[in-house]
């Protein structure tokens, strides 16, 4: 579970985080990160980037994978999005918007002005277009509809109709070309930065309809953003500066600054760090989740490297879930034994110090985050325990044999054979299966996994985003181990259409402690981006939510690379 | 003459031949100087297969606390990990030496279920011609068409990543080429004497294929083995290093080598060494193959 | 001659008949479910049901057999799951990198293992013989990702005279078109050797020496034409096995061929691209063989087809 593993796990999730109704858009970025310079920015320039991973969708609502998620924001936009590195959010096409006291309608006012690169105009259909596409228009297989049904109202009702021709959803609706209007079945504190996913973004669906779904998620994109993809084919993309973009920074200059960025598909990522050594490229920044675990002690002992470094916390948990529904995990003691017997410490340095020990589902960056656990869950490696419980759980050391499952990349292989060996230490023995992503799913998600490393990568900085996780409904797609508590439940529904941040935070420790005691997952750890940016880079920042921010990012002069 | 007794004219010599071909055998051998060193590898290879436990300094699957250092990268080679440490703390020389292991089943055994195939299948082929023939060699045709490894490893991508897998996928697809060989030579001894009498005197037909025709083209199949074992412990070593080989801690070369290229820059000893290691292994199947080869060719008789 | 060539097509159609079969078997083999791949982690099992019936995949094998050839015969190699684009064009942007890379890589080894197979002949038996040999022996013994590795860590990084994998011009070539020759070059060294040593005992090159012809002269005119006709022989069905043998080069050298697409394929259980990729490498095998074939009977007088 590389990085890499990490961002595909992101399927799911939702955010609450209170309403921060941080004001309107003034479009403006946060440059925090690398110095700025006395200049100011400069524009020009073009810059390369390496990515391991294929781009495989580029409709904005079908992208859901990491190498995607860096090109789709840079080409289309959304109604709101985060302001810079903070959770804030804030107005994107949107110039303003508010929301009725009942938390139930959600009115938008577009930009008026905006156009399509082919010269459409953007309006409240190039949402309402969007909606329906995510919602399955012209059978387009959205992952991003299950953020939007059941709490839009009439968005089921439209999901299941056969014959879509001539509807629409009842709930989403422009009473003038750049007024949107969208109705919930019940407040929902997260909707906001469900609007700032790139699932929800402008399409002009007259260009869409003349190319055909196929050809606009494969190789025509065509958007409002601040770059236009002038290339995609084997070798990668190359964005090009949309020049008539209506974004413009705090100074008033417009963006993007740079002229081009040209992303290579590179798959051996040992290559790619050489690359940057090198100065061929820019960054090693979020479309390749960061420095390869095995350069980054080349990275920390060379000096010249050590100062590109930049670490953020990146909201994304592992662990290893156990099949509470059938198989020897049925037996809590036998779960109990697995929460002491797993070297978590191990497992952190093993990531090179990319990721740190973890001991609850949560992440630290996220409200709800438990500080200081009650010490019976607060579960540590300790072998003589883990043995003395696995003998009251009734087996003889040698005695049980499991299958643990993964996914084959990145830094999974070498933490399976950590757990294994410590799984022998105590008496149990432990099978490798390692699965491709896509076989690791279709097993994983129709819960038929015994014992398996997983990991969540949050969509909104919130804590439902992590702990719907362990929702009955949830299993077995997303809670893979089939947990079932009905008070967990309870507290969930709670959780989830509560608007008072002290008593989700209340209800999140609740929770915590629960799950911890039924004991359906060893936590593993929390994980870190851990990015190199060469120092001719400046703007960077990283966003929460959204890939690498390309379009504040300027260079020195005299760095311009064409690869 | 009973059946027994042909078989032993079958042979076609009498004791003072074999003792003066077996001569000439070594005498040959003492002018391929390289079969040799190939089989002197080989040996040392199969020493070190079976005296593992002896030969290892510790055990292969023990993940040592201090063979990592604070940062998580392996250290280098000590004197307690002769050869360093791999990446979660193991002996690399300990893993090398068990390591033999894999190389050599994945050598001898894939080579033998693709010598079982493809040799019956040759035998038939060529002993009944005909229609049995041409469908035998259009099927051969077909395996052959297929890039091996990559049919391989969508094979053990099915099948699951192990040991038993690889061996099957990798035993199952190579036969092509041997049973167009054996075919070959089936077809040119078949009209030889010693096979026609055997037929005359009612010799069942598997009694001609497998004691009669089999003994007499062992050379060329002895030979097309050796290569093939040497070809095999490569095809293992590709396939783990696309990530479907051998599945971990079980140590295998192949294995071990997609584990270190990911840290090449900073612990080459993790590549280098199971690389080396390998590259031996298979020089000397390949010496050994090719030196017999020399050896039983005719042609080099007159030297 | 004619009805040679004939029965040759024929048998290549039933091989490639079994080719079909073989790679629709393979792909039905496939653990993942394909319809769940299209249709997300979040999607329905209505959903998948019904893009499963959209694919065809609830109909008897036979059916969808026969539905797969009728598409075959179109040129018609379905859509990729993954790329939400048709196989053809896949494989089209693919194509002629991976020829390119193929061509470089026989070219390499036809470069490095014939001047080595000329050498060790006439030096049969000497020390230089064996050392030479040896050496092109490690090279075949030699793990091509390994050897590539090294190369590109010290003549792509440590001194940077070659780019650092990648697909690209003649400079990107070169690594890659080393790696491989140095790796299949004892192939051809080893047949050139042999057929040399064989037309050496001739009589005409006897005579050619007795006339008192250089040794130069000999070798270039009398003997290198005739021993190296099985070297092209077998130079023709290599090429055909090297456009799918290139999988690990490519893979080591980050050139975004044919290769690279169905490893990645196999690993995203990406079906039609598998059975695309697979039947084309299989394809080009049968062709090329069939071609080697063909010119073989109006080069070699030799050959009856009867």
């Amino acid at each position: 579970m590389s990085s890499k593993l990490k961002k595909s796990l992101a399927w799911v999730a939702v955010t609450l985080m209170g309403f921060s109704l941080a004001g309107c858009g003034q479009g403006g970025g946060n440059t925090t990160g690398t110095s700025t310079g006395a200049t100011g920015p400069i524009e020009g320039g073009s810059i390369v980037l390496d990515t391991d991973s294929n781009f495989k969708d580029f409709d904005p609502a079908l992208a859901y994978f990491t190498t995607d998620t860096e090109v789709v924001p840079q080409v289309y936009e959304q109604l709101v999005t985060y302001q810079g590195s903070s959770t804030d959010i804030i107005g994107d096409l949107a110039e303003s918007y508010n929301v009725s006291k009942d938390g139930k309608t959600y009115t938008f006012h577009l930009r008026k002005g905006v156009k399509f690169t082919n010269g459409d105009a953007m309006t409240a259909q190039s949402f309402i277009d969007e909606f329906e596409r995510v919602l399955g228009k012209g059978g387009v297989n959205s992952p991003g509809e299950g953020f939007i049904d059941p709490i839009v109202v009439g968005s089921t009702a439209y999901h299941n109709l056969k014959n879509k021709t001539g509807q629409h959803v009842s709930g989403i609706t422009a009473p003038d070309p750049y007024t949107l209007k969208i109705q919930l079945t019940q407040p929902e504190a997260y909707f906001l930065e469900v609007m700032a996913m790139p699932f929800f973004s402008a399409v002009d669906q007259k260009f869409i309809t003349k190319v055909g779904n196929a050809a606009f998620d494969s190789s025509q994109m065509m958007g409002t953003g601040p770059f236009v993809a002038s290339q995609i084919n084997a070798n990668g993309v190359v964005l090009k500066k949309n020049t008539s973009y209506w974004g413009k920074d705090k100074s008033g200059n417009a963006l993007p600054y740079l002229d081009q960025v040209k992303i290579r598909i590179n798959k051996n990522d040992q290559v790619d760090a050489l690359n940057f050594q090198q100065g061929q490229t820019a960054m090693l920044a979020w479309v390749i989740n960061g420095i390869p675990s095995a350069s980054l002690p080349t990275f920390r002992t060379n000096p010249n490297l050590k100062k590109t470094i930049q670490t953020f916390p990146e909201n994304a948990n592992y662990y290893l879930g156990m099949n509470v529904k059938t198989g020897p995990f049925t037996n809590q003691k036998l779960r109990l034994a697995m929460e002491y017997a797993i070297n978590k410490t191990k497992l952190a340095q093993l990531s090179s110090g990319k990721d740190t020990p973890a001991n609850q589902d949560i992440p630290p960056g996220i409200p709800g985050y438990v500080k200081n656990l009650p010490a019976d869950v607060n579960y540590t490696y300790n072998p003589a325990k883990a043995r003395q419980l696995l003998a009251e759980a009734g087996y003889k050391p040698g005695q049980l044999t499991v299958t643990l499952t993964s996914q084959n990349s990145g830094l999974a292989p070498t933490w399976d054979q950590s757990i294994q060996y410590d799984l022998q230490q105590v008496g149990i023995n432990c099978k490798i299966n390692m699965l491709n992503n896509n076989t690791f799913y279709t097993e994983g998600m129709t819960g038929s996994l015994t014992l398996f490393i997983g990991g969540w990568y949050q969509d909104f900085p919130d804590p439902y985003d992590f702990l719907m996780l362990l929702e009955t409904d949830q299993a077995p797609a997303n809670n893979m181990t089939w947990y079932s508590n009905p008070q967990v439940d309870a507290w969930l529904k709670q959780l989830q259409t509560s608007t008072n941040p002290q008593q989700r935070i209340q209800l999140s420790k609740q929770i915590t402690v629960q799950f911890l005691k039924d004991a359906p997952w060893v936590p593993l750890c929390f994980s870190n981006a851990v990015y190199a940016i060469q120092p001719w880079v400046h703007g960077y920042y990283f966003s929460p939510a959204l890939g690498d921010p390309l379009q504040y990012i300027w260079i020195d002069k005299g760095h311009s690379q064409t690869g | 003459m009973s059946v027994q007794n042909a078989s032993a004219a079958i042979g076609g010599a009498s004791k003072s031949q074999k003792k003066s071909r077996g001569a000439l055998f070594w005498k040959s051998v003492r002018k391929f100087p390289m079969v040799y060193v190939g089989g002197l590898i080989v040996f040392l290879l199969v020493i070190c297969a079976v005296f593992a436990p002896v030969l290892a300094l510790h055990n292969p699957i023990t993940q040592y606390q201090n063979g990592l250092h604070m940062d998580g990268t392996p250290v280098g080679p000590s004197k307690f990990f002769p050869f360093g440490a791999d990446d979660v703390g193991r002996d690399v020389y300990s893993r090398l030496i068990y390591g033999s292991r894999v190389s050599l089943i994945v050598g001898f055994v894939a080579t033998a279920i693709s010598l079982l195939i493809g040799t019956t299948l040759g035998l038939i082929s060529g002993y009944f011609g005909g229609f049995i023939d041409t469908v035998i060699m259009r099927i051969t045709d077909t395996i052959l068409a297929f890039p091996f490894l990559l049919f391989a490893l969508a094979l053990v991508t099915i099948l699951g990543s192990s040991l038993t897998n690889v061996l099957i996928a990798i035993g199952i697809l190579g036969w092509g080429v041997m049973a167009r060989v054996v075919r070959g030579q089936v077809l040119s001894v078949k009209e030889f004497e010693y096979v026609q009498a055997a037929r005359a005197l009612g010799a069942s037909t598997p009694r001609i294929l497998f004691r009669v025709i089999l003994p007499n083209i062992l050379g060329p199949i002895i030979v097309l083995a050796t290569l093939a074992v040497s070809q095999n412990i490569l095809v293992e070593a590709g396939l783990s290093f696309l990530g479907v080989g051998v599945q971990p801690p079980t140590p295998s070369w192949g294995n071990m080598i997609y584990a270190g290229v990911q840290d090449y820059q900073f612990a080459p000893w993790l590549m280098v060494y199971p690389g080396v290691a390998l590259l031996l292994a298979v020089l000397g199947f390949n010496l050994l193959g090719d030196g017999l080869r020399d050896i039983l060719d005719p042609r080099n008789a007159t030297h | 001659m004619l009805s040679y060539i004939v029965r040759r097509l024929g048998g290549a159609l039933v091989v490639l008949f079994g080719i079909s079969v073989v790679t629709f078997i393979l792909a039905y083999a496939v653990p993942s479910d394909p319809a769940r791949m299209i249709a997300g982690p979040k999607a329905s099992m209505a959903t998948v049901l019904a893009i499963r019936h959209q694919l065809g995949l609830d109909r008897p094998l036979y059916v969808q057999y026969g539905a797969y050839i009728w598409r075959l015969l179109h040129l018609n190699l379905g859509m990729s799951y993954v790329y939400n684009l048709p196989v053809t064009t896949l494989i089209g942007q693919r194509f002629l990198p991976t020829a390119t890379l193929a061509l470089s890589a026989w070219i390499a080894e036809l470069v490095i293992g014939i001047p080595l197979g000329i050498y060790t002949a006439r030096r049969a038996r000497k020390l230089s013989d064996y050392i030479v040999s040896i050496l092109a022996l490690i090279g075949i013994s030699l793990l091509i990702p390994w050897l590539g590795i090294v190369l590109l860590y010290w003549l792509g990084f440590k001194i940077p005279i070659f780019p650092l994998g990648g697909a690209g011009g003649i400079s990107h070539l070169i690594l890659p078109a080393l790696t491989y020759g140095i790796t299949g070059a004892a192939a051809y060294t080893r047949l050139l050797k042999s057929s040399m040593l064989e037309v050496l005992k001739q009589d005409y090159v006897r005579t050619a020496r007795a006339k008192g012809a250089t040794e130069s002269r000999v070798i270039n005119r009398h003997v290198l034409r005739n021993a190296l006709i099985p070297v092209i022989t077998y130079g023709g069905i290599d090429i055909g096995y090297l456009l799918g043998g290139v999988v690990l080069l490519e893979v080591t050298f980050n050139w975004n061929g044919l290769g690279i697409l169905a490893y990645n394929a196999i690993s995203e259980s990406d079906i039609p691209v598998i059975m695309g990729t697979v039947l084309l490498t299989a394809l080009l095998v049968v062709l090329f063989n069939l071609l080697v074939d063909i010119v073989y009977v109006f080069v070699d007088p030799r050959i009856r087809y009867g």
